[in-house]
């Protein structure tokens, strides 16, 4: 599964979620579903604008992890 | 077609239909009102097994039994119809309504074909059709169970 570092790079950079949210223009509800690993997929605009704010790459925010075998919801 | 013109189609779609099944509710009503009479001239034609009393109660029960599923499936219709209305397309409660027309069409079907093949011929025609129906129903059930599915991803691409 790809699992989303987002909570570690915003404390890498000191960034609370709203300023994040506000700054790439995304509602913190759906920021939230990032960043809780709900997201079903992510628009590049979306990692565009997550990369150019948190001055990284995408490999920084999204990381492969093997499934542990339980089915994904 | 521009989106307006489309959504004022719609909405004439929407209340044709609604009339639709309200004409139909009263039909439905009128006929069960009716039945005894109607199956006196029924019984006026040749039956393949059931004669006499037995042949009179089966259609008797077997219409009113019809009768209520029709109605049943009329006011699942009109859920369905007024929730698409509102905005509500392709939602889990117009998946789970369709799928229940399906079912009542399905069980007049057997009911019909049961009094097609014992007290009148005739039946059997409209059995395979309202089997036919149940298919068509199951299709678009199943089109917008896929579509539900796709909302859900849609609303999780962040």
């Amino acid at each position: 599964m790809i699992r989303i570092n987002l909570d570690i790079m915003m404390a890498k950079r000191h960034i609370s979620a709203g300023t994040l949210a506000e700054r790439i223009e995304l509602t913190p509800a759906n920021l939230s579903i990032l960043k809780n690993n709900k997201a079903k997929a992510i628009r590049f605009s979306t990692l565009n604008a997550l990369c150019r704010e948190l001055q990284c790459q995408p490999g920084d925010i999204l990381e492969y992890v093997e499934d542990d075998g339980r089915q994904e919801e | 077609m521009n989106s307006s013109s489309m959504s004022k189609n719609m909405k004439g779609d929407l209340a044709l239909t609604k009339f639709a099944i309200i004409a139909m509710s009263v039909i439905s009503v009128g006929l069960m009102l009716a039945g005894p009479r109607l199956i006196h001239y029924v019984m006026l034609r040749q039956s393949p097994l059931f004669e006499g009393r037995t042949r009179y109660i089966l259609l008797l029960l077997g219409g009113y039994v019809s009768g209520f599923l029709m109605l049943y499936c009329l006011y699942v219709l009109m859920g369905l119809v007024k929730r698409i209305g509102d905005g509500d397309v392709f939602v889990r409660a117009n998946v789970n309504s369709l799928n229940r027309v399906s079912l009542i069409i399905l069980t007049a079907a057997v009911i019909l074909l049961f009094l097609g093949l014992t007290c009148i011929t005739s039946m059997v025609a409209v059995s395979v059709m309202a089997a036919f129906m149940t298919l068509i129903v199951r299709v678009v059930r199943d089109a917008f169970l896929r579509a539900v599915e796709m909302q859900d991803e849609l609303d999780y691409t962040i």
